[in-house]
């Protein structure tokens, strides 16, 4: 059986031992960035066409190596396309291209398919940007404030999640702490966990940043613009975040059957997190409890160091000092 | 790190058939070394413990890759206790690997007799013999299964014994009715080899067993009897470990479904907020196919189950779009 290559965010960043791209990832990168350089050369033309099809981007991104190896144009394209359609498909199956239509074939009667980079396209492209030497970090800025305010636009349908997103982004770029977004950006493209685009997102709510001060402060900001939105919002946005860390905390347990049991007991809790600690004292087993959502982000928030993976509490049981709950 | 992330990654293959990781066969060969050392041990034990050198001597003998390298001249000069010292390292790192994925354990070390050396023991944890008996199914032909379909539903068994969550109890009632009907080949260990040859992302042996999707079938009554145990099990099942498993299914599909809306993004939510207390129905965007308009609807997980692993097979009857009102409304496979 043949498979096929397996794709994630982390797969447009991928490195060999050496430290360098994979050709895959440069492959990927070369794409986006070439998709990059359509919307800015056609929005000098005033157009707003920004698709292309298979055989124009396989010319664009194999032109630069024409000098080196003269072929004619067409053998040229042909070598390549084939290579260059599996990652475009792979980059669909991610949500940085789509496909945005149909053209007629300069030659024949048929149909050939058009791409289009997505805002999440965009937004990669502009991060594998801010990884060059010669980037101009304050046009980098800018463009990636634009596209997140763009993906965040408030409609109709949007999410609870995506309504704080937004508030959260615009009050962060009001106190110019925007830059402290894109660095978790950064760090999240090489994160195991992020597959797709929406777990890059939820990475960023975790404020993983190494400085204390900093994840303090954003977690501050975070929680002044959640009470600033309306009571339902609020309660769908914590109901998210308890399935995001229970999930988590799914992935740890020691006991797996008494978690879920815990779990299904305060389903309807929404604003409580069921969690598994530890009691070292009197009970030594462990032990589950449902803490207040706002409570527990808090503290994870002010204790959580590379050396201090655990929460320390009063055992729920024994009401000793003993209790530790597991970080994540 | 040799390169061996997630149990896939010992299996997955690119477009050419070829392996995407240089060390996937190496990992199966070790793998199926345990099987070896489990066989010479005298208590036949799965978890018999092993020691590097031996399975180094071993590989040399049984990987491809080594062999060739030491079949000819000048490298068939090397002495065996050099040779085993070059490809030491790689398979060390490899072993490395698999104890990161828990296929593996490392025991306690042990002094070389007479030296100050320390010396790391391994043996395969439940996990490990499980995806080695499962390479050796993949490698053997037809008629010697018979034994291993044993060996690997006896070896369930006593995982089950020890491990109770709902998923547990529910998949040992699986195997249990596959066993009882003579389908635990078919349907047990040929769904398992299919999933490792699939493209789903397997990081953990849970991401193997614990899944309810329906792979491909070759005919629609093999689905079609697939779908009927996996409905009479889940009916039988006690009220309490139903429920948890139901909800923790509820939970899976709601999550994908999350990454799947289109449009519904904030129904969807509220949908599922108000739901999230009924552990037995699921929240979905439905599509009508007719006026093609999105839409939230809620589904009786059975229901789901049922209708989203059949779709392919048998045609069934659709629901009603609330805005056309066609019967044209398609359920997400998730």
């Amino acid at each position: 059986m043949r498979i096929a290559e397996l794709v994630s965010i982390r797969s447009v960043f991928s490195r060999r031992e050496d430290g360098q791209y994979t050709d895959s990832a440069r492959t990927y990168q070369l794409i986006l960035k070439y998709c990059l350089n359509l919307k800015r050369n056609r929005q000098f033309e005033n157009g707003v066409d920004q698709s292309f099809t298979l055989w124009e981007i396989t010319d664009g991104l194999t032109k630069d190596n024409h000098n080196l190896s003269p072929k004619p144009t067409k053998n040229r394209i042909e070598n390549r396309q084939s290579t260059i359609k599996k990652k475009l498909h792979n980059l669909v199956d991610l949500k940085l291209i789509r496909i945005s239509g149909s053209r007629p074939a300069k030659k024949g009667s048929g149909t050939t398919l058009t791409y289009q980079c997505t805002n999440f396209g965009y937004l990669l492209a502009w991060l594998i940007k801010s990884f060059d030497e010669s980037n101009d970090e304050e046009l980098i800025q800018n463009e990636i404030h634009a596209i997140v305010r763009e993906i965040f636009t408030i409609r109709e349908q949007t999410s609870a999640s995506n309504i704080l997103f937004s508030k959260f982004v615009k009050k962060c770029n009001e106190i110019k702490e925007f830059r402290n977004i894109i660095l978790l950006f950064r760090q999240g493209i090489f994160d195991d966990n992020v597959i797709k685009i929406s777990d890059l997102f939820s990475y960023v709510w975790r404020f993983d940043f190494e400085d204390l001060q900093t994840r303090i402060r954003f977690n501050t900001l975070f929680f002044e613009t959640l009470s600033e939105l309306d009571s339902e919002t609020q309660e769908l946005i914590l109901y998210a975040l308890k399935l995001d860390i229970e999930r988590r905390m799914k992935a740890v347990v020691d006991n797996f059957e008494n978690y879920e049991q815990a779990r299904f007991m305060l389903r309807a809790e929404y604003n409580k997190v069921v969690l598994e600690g530890v009691c070292w004292g009197d009970c030594d087993r462990p032990i589950y409890v449902g803490i207040d959502l706002r409570d527990y982000r808090k503290s994870v928030v002010d204790s959580y160091s590379e050396q201090t993976r655990f929460l320390s509490r009063n055992c729920p049981e024994c009401n000793k000092d003993s209790f530790s709950i597991r970080i994540i | 790190m040799a390169g061996i992330s997630s149990i896939s990654d010992i299996f997955r293959k690119d477009e050419d058939g070829e392996y995407i990781r240089s060390n996937a066969r190496l990992a199966q060969k070790i793998l199926s070394y345990t099987l070896v050392a489990q066989k010479e041990s005298p208590a036949h034990k799965y978890d018999e413990i092993f020691y590097d050198r031996d399975l180094a001597r071993w590989l040399l003998d049984n990987y491809i890759e080594y062999v060739e390298r030491y079949q000819y001249r000048p490298d068939n000069r090397t002495s065996e206790p050099n040779r085993i010292e070059y490809v030491l390292r790689r398979i060390k790192d490899l072993l490395n690997d698999l104890h990161n994925l828990e296929l593996i354990e490392f025991e306690m070390a042990e002094q070389r007799r007479g030296t100050s050396d320390i010396i790391t023991v391994y043996r395969p944890t439940f996990a490990g013999h499980l995806i080695a008996l499962l390479i050796e199914i993949m490698e053997s032909e037809k008629p010697q299964r018979p034994d291993i379909s044993t060996e690997i539903y006896n070896l369930f068994d006593t995982y089950f014994k020890e491990h109770h969550s709902s998923y547990d109890k529910f998949y040992a009632a699986l195997f249990k009715k596959y066993k009882d009907k003579g389908l635990f080949d078919e349907f047990g260990i040929d769904i398992l080899i299919s999933r490792l040859n699939s493209s789903i992302e397997i990081r953990a042996i849970n991401h193997l067993v614990h899944r309810l999707d329906l792979l491909a079938f070759d005919s629609a009554e093999k689905a079609l009897q697939y779908a009927d145990i996996l409905d009479e099990v889940l009916k039988e099942l006690d009220p309490n470990t139903k429920a948890l498993l139901f909800y923790e299914i509820k939970l899976l599909l709601e999550q994908e479904m999350t990454t799947r809306v289109q449009v519904m993004h904030k129904d969807f939510e509220q949908r599922r907020f108000k739901l999230r207390g009924w552990s037995d129905r699921v929240v979905l965007e439905v599509r009508c196919k007719n006026c093609g308009s999105f839409d939230v609807a809620d589904s009786d997980i059975l229901y789901y189950l049922r209708k989203s692993n059949l779709a392919s097979y048998n045609p069934v009857r659709e629901s009603e779009c609330s805005k056309c009102h066609t019967k044209s409304i398609i359920l997400p496979r998730l």
